[in-house]
């Protein structure tokens, strides 16, 4: 007989017709949104820093006294100055024009005016391991040049990381969000299913099936639906980021989005996400059936 | 351990209104063969489901197996319920398996392999003459057809307990009395019968049963006799009792 030959498989269970259908794709979309989520946390983290490491390690000096030879000799006091300290890693003056050119985007054409008044910008580049406390300098420069002064870029920083943890804190609060929102979907799903083969599970149970039996034969199915879901929403999940980055790159190397970049681990993050999803359906699924199962007696 | 049904002032309500069964006290030995009759209403099907533990009392005792099951814990039923072979009014055959498929199931539920679960449900499903309709569905077949189907997936797993509730409800006198055979011969292997029917005829053909009258909850038991003694030979449509699957030992 054709049906004792090799590897012949029945199921306890009908293939449900129900609300399943539709759930590899549900969890399709909600694993897209979480690798997008996750993908914006991780390039807004990765960004912010490679900004603010460049930034931490450089100052700029401004000396606001007028144009003239006065200037002139303040300038190349300071530079000597801080060329002497230990962890100065390199001094250049901004040259005016270049100065000027920073401020066209605001002033326009008048920024090129000889009548506008510019400081002497000062670029000083640490090296990694100073130690040099910007306060302390500035008071041993204000010697050399009363009208100095020296931004560290601190404020700035401070409010460019407050701001790259507050969007890094959205991305994980949308992922929770959003596996919450699989979990209600799931447990939705298979009660469905479960008033669905009502019957079937009902004759199971009197034939001396145990609950673990039948929660068997629904987790395996709703792995395979969290498989075939995450699996389609990785994929153009990570197609957009990846197409993103792409984009990003074109932009130049002086584009703000060039540091967006993903690290290994970033990479096996977007890869292990929709996996336990996968798995949390699976899961949940399984305690549905079970929690359902312990009102037959 | 002889015994293998005992209830002792067993009584059955519904929420709060009036007990549907009321000091039901009883016990089937193993290998006896019993009907049990009544007027519809009588409490028949609720003491059927109390006996395949799809209910609890609400009070008394009950034993089966010579365990009491009253007060077990819900994970200890699903193996005696693997004891307990059911004949269903309504048969309820899991329509989206095959005939085939839904007599190996209670063998598969007990852990037996699928090749060989296949192999003894097709050996039964000859024996209760559906060798041709082995892939059908349920919904395909004649109600004789599904009858002896329910039949052969109760007893595929050679209970040590048969509940039947209206066996020959949907079948000609002729096809009722080749079933009393086949409960016949279980009966003969160690398989306690209870059998519930309004069917005269069938009670008659078996005179030596017990017959446990319900009526208004309430049981009596008419005329004793503990075993079934041997009636004529059925038809064709079954097998000989030599070629009955489960009496090479086939058990889960």
């Amino acid at each position: 007989m054709k049906a004792v030959q090799g590897r012949y498989r029945f199921r306890f269970l009908p293939e449900g017709k129900e609300s399943q259908g539709v759930l590899p794709w549900v969890i399709a979309v909600m694993v897209y949104l979480m690798v997008l989520a996750v993908a914006g946390g991780i390039g807004v983290v990765s960004a912010t820093q490679g900004w603010s490491s460049g930034m931490a390690r450089s100052w700029t000096v401004q000396i606001l006294s007028p144009e003239g030879e006065e200037r002139g000799a303040e300038v190349k006091a300071v530079m000597r100055f801080l060329s002497e300290q230990p962890g100065v890693a390199g001094v250049t003056v901004l040259p005016e024009d270049k100065a000027r050119a920073l401020l066209e985007p605001w002033l326009g054409e008048s920024a090129q005016s000889a009548e506008l008044p510019v400081p002497a910008l000062i670029d000083v580049s640490l090296a990694a391991d100073a130690t040099l406390d910007s306060d302390t300098v500035e008071q041993q420069i204000k010697t050399y040049a009363p009208s100095s002064a020296i931004d560290d870029h601190d404020e700035w920083l401070g409010q460019l990381s407050t701001f790259a943890r507050g969007l890094q804190a959205l991305a994980y609060l949308i992922v929770g969000l959003v596996a919450l929102a699989t979990v209600a979907i799931v447990t939705f799903s298979t009660q469905a299913g479960l008033s669905s083969h009502h019957d079937t599970i009902e004759i199971l149970h009197l034939i001396g099936a145990e609950d673990r039996q039948i929660a068997r034969e629904f987790q395996w199915r709703y792995l395979a639906h969290g498989l075939k879901g995450s699996i389609v929403g990785a994929i153009a999940g990570i197609g957009t980021v990846a197409g993103i980055g792409e984009m990003a790159e074109r932009l130049g190397s002086e584009g703000i989005l060039s540091s967006f970049s993903f690290g290994p681990s970033a990479w096996t993050l977007l890869v292990v996400l929709p996996l336990l999803i996968a798995l949390i359906t699976m899961l949940t699924a399984r305690w549905t059936v079970h929690r359902a199962l312990g009102e037959y007696l | 351990m002889n015994t293998v049904v005992r209830f002792e002032n067993v009584g059955l309500r519904y929420g709060t209104g009036a007990e549907v069964l009321r000091d039901i006290s009883f016990s089937l030995e193993k290998g006896s063969l019993h009907f049990l009759t009544g007027p519809s209403g009588a409490g028949k099907t609720s003491l059927l489901k109390l006996l395949y533990l799809a209910q609890r009392p609400s009070r008394g005792l009950i034993e089966l197996f010579g365990q009491e099951v009253v007060s077990m814990e819900r994970e200890g039923l699903p193996a005696l319920r693997r004891r307990i072979g059911v004949i269903f009014q309504d048969f309820r055959l899991l329509p989206h398996l095959t005939a085939l498929e839904n007599v190996a199931l209670p063998l598969r539920i007990s852990g037996v392999g699928e090749a060989e679960a296949l192999e003894h449900a097709e050996e039964m499903l000859s024996w209760v003459g559906l060798a041709d309709r082995m892939s059908a569905r349920p919904a395909t077949l004649s109600g004789g057809e599904q009858q002896r189907l329910a039949i052969a997936r109760a007893v595929i797993g050679r209970p040590d307990l048969l509940l039947a509730d209206e066996p020959t409800g949907n079948v000609d006198p002729e096809m009722a009395g080749r079933l009393l055979h086949l409960f016949q011969e279980l009966n003969r292997l160690g398989t306690t019968l209870l059998i519930a029917t309004h069917d005269q005829h069938l009670i008659d053909l078996a005179p030596d049963a017990t017959v446990l009258r319900l009526e208004k909850g309430e049981l009596t038991t008419l005329p004793q006799g503990s075993r079934l003694a041997p009636i004529a030979a059925p038809g064709a449509a079954l097998g000989s009792v030599d070629e009955l699957p489960f009496s090479k030992g086939v058990r889960p």
